[in-house]
């Protein structure tokens, strides 16, 4: 065997492995689909007709806080604040917090929202920076704002936390326009089962969409093709991915721009880590394992109904920085509860869950680049053959093509909330295109994410929002 | 096998895209017709042309603009809403539900049932079917027939092993109101908790002096909860007998407990209790100390002295909490302990 031979083999031993690997994988995801579309059932079938009068006029329905923190956020707080405030809920209170910025949010809300100083009576169960002040307003008197030196998001829900008085908290970005009827939606498991400790909702990218004041009254698919593979992207890991673990064993992720929590295993849990680009992934891991711990509640269920939506990236940039962010707090908060990992205390948390974020949603970018080159280096050097390269791609994103189909097919026929014929068939195509470098890009900063991790860079990186404001009426024409 | 997947799926969703944005279009004409023709018929307009108009409509969107409609109303608007919903066949239908052996069928027709139907019978005969959302929606209409029999029932229904119903029933028992407090009581004074602390949270929502004789029996219960709630019970109803009970609580080894009294003594002015308040402001437990200063509140002028001297009192938890409720501005060296 000459050397060329050799390396020869071991690519090609090495892409075999890497084949099974996406076999494997794509087979979990097919299992996740069958358990999403299960779960969608009971949920449409048991939500059909319902009519939520009576938890919006009950007085027994639990009280929510909506924490929602802002640095810099002058351009997009008083449309999101607007907007929550006018959230059709019976018993809400809003605890904005002023996270030390320096644009003049805090001038902008004393302004519009009349606020007066207070002194709450409130214990700090979870240590923060120096609130320096706390506000209500005259003029919505259930909007209380926090103002506090600057110690990051997480320690902005913490100071929030510490003041919220809801039996539940609804941790929110200061740019994510929920839905009017999302928190009713949202409550029901609360309602339902009494160990559920948080719910997440779905998020969905308003980019494209007709956005009057703080609503988006025509859900639209964008036509950039950035937004349009978000969309693509965010449809998948809500309507299959999030809604098939809940009959799997539990989800390990609630959004931390829409998730509803109860305060008390909250405070309990220590609040949100201020150390982590992940925190509301490391918090939901946390009250996950705390649940095993104590032999307490600790039930996480993700409701497709609720949602929100949110001002995606359009731009390579910041979507970069974006991917890069979420892949270093992944990675961050894996290491943390690394004695979970096939630890059977945890049971289907320790031997199914979390191995899967590990071998899956940690490693897949590094496996996928490893089999592209690999691919590559195999082509030239001859290891690998036409039939073994197509066998690759069929699974690597053939089998991904129509999982995102059949994502689509079941949005087609439960929500529907793109009503426009077009808006759908212009969702095929971004389905179709996005495996075509957009995939390769999301891998590289991926990689670039677990890269930074392992350096320990611990920085959110700067994020360009353009703000929610009113767009212009569509052409009725289109 | 994977290209006959995805061409099927892509196949799909291009016919059912297409149906939907054709039927729709045809359908969406005819709704807002209906729709408009039936709101006539409720404003006092003549019946026959928003039952024809519902008429030409598929049943679906015929239960869709009843209930959008019949929703919004109540006494004689929903009567008509309810007879023509009825001449249509759709009660009828819905009575059919009611009885499948399909859980989402029966919950349907409960749904339509609780809207459109005067007749309680097929709704009540849900409050035991097996599956906790149709009981639940049993439950929810019970509170438009709150006869003295479906009242015990619900009441029994308090110790429901799912959370939904349990919701579902303190929810219509405080919609049904004062009928409710009679039975109620009497439910009160043979239960222990953890029963007795959801009664308990119900009687506080509709506080009434029949309440008093089980309230104090609860307020030795060995739960900490249902004796907090038993104190929060006896501070909304007040009398000799409640306050000599929260007097005693104040001792409680549970904090929500002494904190719970500590508030009730504070409702009911009860101002000679001001100074054993005025030792709870030191108290190692946040609620409790949260508690008899808000007790001290609401003792207005003779509360405000106390918490006014406490102010300057050794113990900073006193101090910190005074200044809390008093709402004066903490320097930075005092700040919450």
């Amino acid at each position: 065997m000459t050397p060329g031979d050799f390396i020869g083999q071991i690519i090609y031993w090495v892409e075999v492995v890497i084949l099974s690997y996406f076999v494997l994988v794509n087979s979990w995801y097919a299992v996740l689909l069958v358990s999403a579309t299960f779960a969608m059932r009971t949920h449409v079938l048991r939500i059909r007709g319902e009519s939520r009068w009576r938890v919006l006029s009950s007085s027994v329905t639990p009280s929510i806080s909506v924490l929602t923190p802002a640095y810099n956020e002058a351009n997009t707080i008083v449309e999101s604040l607007s907007a929550l405030l006018g959230l059709h809920y019976p018993n809400l209170e809003v605890v904005a917090v002023n996270d030390g910025s320096t644009d003049g949010t805090l001038e902008v809300l004393r302004e519009r929202f009349d606020l007066v100083p207070v002194q709450p009576v409130y214990r700090r169960v979870l240590s923060t920076r120096p609130v320096t002040a706390i506000y209500r307003s005259r003029l919505n008197p259930w909007l209380i704002v926090m103002d506090k030196e600057n110690g990051g998001k997480a320690d902005s829900l913490n100071a929030a936390l510490n003041a919220a008085s809801g039996e539940l908290v609804c941790a929110i970005d200061a740019d994510t326009l929920i839905e009017q009827d999302a928190l009713q939606r949202m409550v029901r498991p609360f309602l339902i089962r009494a160990d559920v400790v948080a719910v997440g909702g779905t998020i969905r990218i308003a980019n494209g969409s007709r956005i009057q004041s703080g609503r988006v009254t025509d859900p639209r698919v964008p036509t950039r093709a950035l937004g349009g593979f978000q969309v693509v992207e965010y449809l998948r890991a809500f309507l299959f991915g999030r809604l098939g673990w809940n009959s799997l064993g539990g989800n390990l992720i609630i959004s931390g721009a829409f998730g509803l929590f109860r305060r008390e295993e909250m405070r309990d849990a220590g609040g949100y880590q201020s150390d982590t680009v992940g925190e509301d992934l490391e918090i939901v891991v946390r009250l996950r394992r705390m649940s095993y711990d104590r032999r307490g509640p600790g039930r996480v269920e993700f409701i497709p109904d609720p949602v929100a939506w949110t001002e995606a990236p359009e731009a390579l940039g910041p979507l970069g920085r974006q991917r890069d962010r979420w892949q270093r707090g992944l990675a961050d908060v894996l290491w943390t509860h690394r004695r979970i990992l096939f630890n059977p205390r945890y049971r289907a948390l320790g031997l199914v869950i979390f191995p899967y974020f590990v071998f899956v949603e940690l490693f897949a970018p590094l496996v996928e680049a490893i089999g592209l080159i690999g691919l590559a280096i195999g082509a030239v050097v001859g290891a690998i053959d036409l039939p073994f390269a197509l066998l690759f791609f069929l699974l690597a994103y053939g089998y991904g093509l129509i999982l995102s189909v059949l994502t689509l097919v079941l949005e087609e026929v439960t929500f529907l909330r793109y009503r426009r014929f077009t808006d759908r068939l212009l969702l095929l195509v971004w389905i179709l295109f996005e495996n075509f470098g957009y995939r390769q890009l999301t891998v590289l900063w991926r990689l670039r994410g677990m890269l930074n991790w392992v350096r320990r860079n611990k920085k959110w990186g700067a994020m360009e929002r353009r703000g929610f404001a009113p767009t212009e009426p569509a052409d009725p024409r289109s | 096998m994977e290209t006959v997947v995805l061409a099927l799926a892509v196949a799909f969703l291009v016919v059912h895209g297409l149906w939907v944005t054709l039927s729709q279009r045809n359908l969406v004409k005819r709704e807002r017709l209906a729709r408009q023709a039936l709101t006539d018929f409720v404003v006092g307009g003549d019946r026959s042309p928003a039952e024809a108009a519902l008429r030409e409509l598929p049943p679906r969107s015929q239960i869709r603009i009843l209930v959008e409609i019949g929703r919004n109303l109540i006494g004689s608007d929903l009567v008509k809403v309810r007879a023509l919903a009825g001449d249509l066949g759709v009660v009828e239908h819905a009575r059919r539900q009611v009885r499948s052996r399909q859980w989402h069928t029966r919950l349907r027709g409960a749904r339509l049932l609780t809207l459109l139907d005067s007749k309680p019978d097929a709704l009540l005969s849900l409050l035991d079917d097996p599956n906790d959302a149709v009981r639940a929606q049993a439950i929810e209409s019970a509170a438009d027939h709150p006869r003295p029999e479906v009242i015990d029932r619900l009441i029994a229904l308090l110790s429901d092993q799912a959370n939904l119903c349990r919701f579902a029933v303190q929810d219509t028992l405080l919609r049904i109101g004062p009928p409710v407090i009679e039975p109620l009581a009497a439910h009160l004074g043979r239960s222990k908790s953890p029963e007795a602390t959801i009664a308990l949270r119900i009687a506080l929502g509709m506080p009434d002096h029949r309440f008093v004789e089980a309230a104090v029996e609860l307020a030795n219960d060995p739960s900490a909860e249902c004796r907090a709630a038993a104190a929060e019970v006896l501070g909304a109803v007040g009398g000799t007998a409640p306050l000599l009970v929260l007097e005693s609580l104040l001792d409680d080894p549970a904090g929500s407990v002494r904190a719970a009294a500590a508030m009730g003594l504070g409702m009911l002015q009860h101002w000679p209790a001001s100074e054993r308040l005025a030792a709870m402001l030191g108290d190692r437990d946040f609620e409790v100390r949260r508690g008899a200063a808000l007790g001290l509140q609401r003792l207005d002028a003779a509360g405000e002295l106390v918490l006014r001297k406490a102010l300057t009192a050794s113990d900073p938890f006193a101090a910190d909490m005074a200044r809390l409720v008093l709402g004066i501005a903490a320097s930075r060296e005092v700040r919450h302990p």
